[in-house]
């Protein structure tokens, strides 16, 4: 008997192919009953998520397996005569079981930490108990996995801290306000991370109220998304006494809001804090703002280095879940050898 | 059976502060656990304790400086749980806690002998006019951690060097408006322990107001104060100057409640 890894991921492979390659919902079932009916093959679990397309097999020792199920994972999805062998890594046995575990543990995410792979190892690993293709060996793996993911997750720090700039942005503005509900957010620009900055807060309950930009038609399009409204691009200034945070994106040679401003809008708002988001280049607020008390001031490179920070200390984390997960391999190991041959 | 349970506060009391300090570094759970529960256990040995020395002295305890500095750790204690259990705030417990215990740590080296008040005095306009007071303090000092707390998170937010400190404290917001309502409360504390000692002074000395070095310092805490709420209501300040104004509120509350008693001796010279 031998544990088998035939996948492809992030690392290996661009997203086109993942693309191509993956099983999205209705076709895993579909994926599983094929595995099932190799006779060769005793146990199986697809995992597919946007970042890795892997199937776990659990079978007779015999290389043919394993060429069968990379041709499998090709030729399922009937992409005619495309070879995708370059793409396809294997792993097998020890080797395969501590893959699984760094993967359900977030430590080889694309993204270190991301806390989404652990549901997605439960569901793939849920999905195949449904088709009936887990039993004993596979049962006991993936609970492990599925336990050291959580393991590692609360005794390390491996999800901590913001490691994109939308969420470090969103972060920064739930420890300037109290909260973020029914806070006022301009944003004047559409940019993609200005855009992405404005999902984070409209997901904690913030509301998009205003949108400026130059062409009309992207405004009104961000618009909708967030339930805002369109404001002209000449016209912002005067909203600006009343929002919470501001998100600006614009390329301007000049800088939207001066330090002069800045005071005159904080006075008219009864000094309510206020929270720039700069991420303009060349910078669209003066930063000297930050200097004025109750408004905070950020651009893209204050928010970089926090990002930077934050994966740094992730990756130092990530070291202390290798060891974890180094741990308990042996054992692991062992028990898996108990439940093949009985012994 | 006092002394026991004296000394089993202050026992509690410094646990409850090591495993603050100490979860204030390792954010283990189970550490602010030990430190609240420590933090719970030692108000509870407190009432009991104050409540045999009620029972020794035939009169609340409350007339001298030492018997003060138990009552005003008992508010203080009071106040911190109130806060958690309200807000969830147990961060402030780093800051909180080892303050109850200097002020616990401070009585332990005073004389504790029991001296009854002269009859005469023993009123409970007296009582309503100490407790009133010591709740205001409580609250004051609150708001005195609060505003260091806020102080140095923004500094953390205007540096953008987010460090622990930024991870572990609550957003500026909250501490903004928990400050705001600590000395709300505070205050009306302190106003009606004012009121109720005038009516107490008119009891016991005939005079509701004499100018008295200690009723003088609680004019100017109180004014002090006052200002704090009238920047908040009228002007709308909030944030980094009503950190400082809190802060030197508290300042004030300690020379008020300390310094006057050496410095300045008085009718209220006990305390």
């Amino acid at each position: 008997m031998k544990i088998n890894i035939i996948g492809i991921n992030h690392r290996t492979a661009p997203i086109e192919i993942r693309e191509k390659l993956a099983f999205p919902k209705g076709k895993l079932s579909e994926g599983l009953l094929y595995l099932k009916k190799n006779p060769r093959i005793k146990e199986s679990v697809i995992l597919s998520t946007c970042n890795r397309v892997e199937i776990y097999t659990l079978a007779e020792e015999d290389n043919a397996v394993p060429e069968s199920i990379a041709d499998f994972l090709t030729n399922f999805h009937k992409l005619g005569g495309e070879s995708f062998k370059e793409f396809i890594y294997r792993l097998e046995d020890f080797e395969a079981v501590r893959h699984l575990f760094r993967v359900s543990s977030s430590l080889d995410a694309q993204v270190l930490g991301e806390n989404q792979i652990l549901a997605q190892v439960r569901q793939a690993y849920l999905a195949a108990k449904e088709a009936g293709t887990v039993s004993k060996i596979f049962s006991y793996l993936f609970d492990e996995a599925i336990k050291v993911g959580k393991f590692v997750r609360t005794e390390t720090q491996i999800g901590y801290g913001a490691v994109s700039i939308g969420s470090a942005a969103v972060e920064l503005a739930r420890k300037i306000f109290e909260n973020l509900q029914r806070k006022k957010v301009l944003i004047i620009g559409a940019g993609k991370i200005g855009e992405l900055s404005a999902k984070h807060l409209w997901d904690r309950g913030a509301q998009m109220i205003l949108v400026a930009n130059r062409t009309l038609a992207k405004a009104k399009e961000l618009a909708q998304r967030f339930e805002a409204s369109v404001i002209a691009f000449e016209k912002w200034h005067e909203a600006l006494g009343d929002v919470d945070i501001v998100i600006s994106s614009v390329n301007a040679p000049h800088l939207l809001v001066t330090k002069e401003q800045a005071e005159k809008i904080i006075l008219q708002r009864k000094h309510r804090p206020m929270f720039f988001i700069d991420l303009g280049m060349p910078r669209n607020i003066d930063p000297e703002i930050n200097s004025i008390d109750n408004i905070y001031v950020y651009n893209l490179d204050d928010l970089k280095k926090i990002t930077d920070k934050n994966l740094n200390e992730r990756l130092k984390e990530a070291e202390k879940a290798e060891q974890i997960i180094e741990g308990c391999l042996m054992e692991v190991g062992r028990q898996i050898k108990r439940l093949a041959f009985g012994v | 059976m006092y002394s026991l349970l004296f000394v089993g506060t202050l026992c509690a009391n410094f646990v409850s502060t090591i495993c603050f300090i100490i979860w204030g570094t390792n954010k283990k759970n189970k550490t602010s656990k030990v430190a609240l529960f420590s933090a719970v256990l030692s108000l509870v040995l407190l009432s009991c304790a104050l409540i045999a020395r009620a029972f020794l002295c035939g009169f609340p305890p409350m007339s001298s400086l030492y018997e003060s500095l138990v009552l005003f750790t008992w508010a203080i204690v009071f106040i911190f749980l109130v806060l958690e259990y309200r807000y969830k705030f147990r961060i402030i417990g780093v800051f909180v806690m080892p303050l109850a215990f200097l002020i616990l740590f401070y009585a332990a080296l005073l004389d504790n002998t029991v001296k009854p008040l002269i009859p005469a005095l023993q009123s409970w306009w007296l009582v309503i006019h100490v407790l009133s007071c010591f709740f205001g303090y409580a609250c004051f000092a609150c708001a005195f951690c609060l505003g260091i707390m806020f102080l140095l998170q923004e500094r953390q937010v205007k540096t953008k060097h987010t460090g622990k400190i930024f991870e572990r404290f609550p957003s500026l917001g909250v501490m903004d408006k928990i400050n705001y309502d600590m000395v709300k409360i505070g205050f009306v504390f302190l106003t009606l322990g004012i009121i109720t000692g005038s009516i107490w002074a008119q009891h016991a000395w005939g005079n509701w107001w004499s100018w008295d070095p200690k009723e003088t310092w609680s004019l100017i805490t109180w004014l002090v104060y006052a200002a704090y709420l009238h920047a908040r209501f009228n002007s709308g300040w909030q944030g980094r100057k009503m950190a400082i104004l809190s802060i030197a509120g508290f300042m004030v509350v300690l020379f008020t409640y300390l310094g006057v008693s050496f410095l300045l001796p008085g009718l209220h010279s006990y305390l």
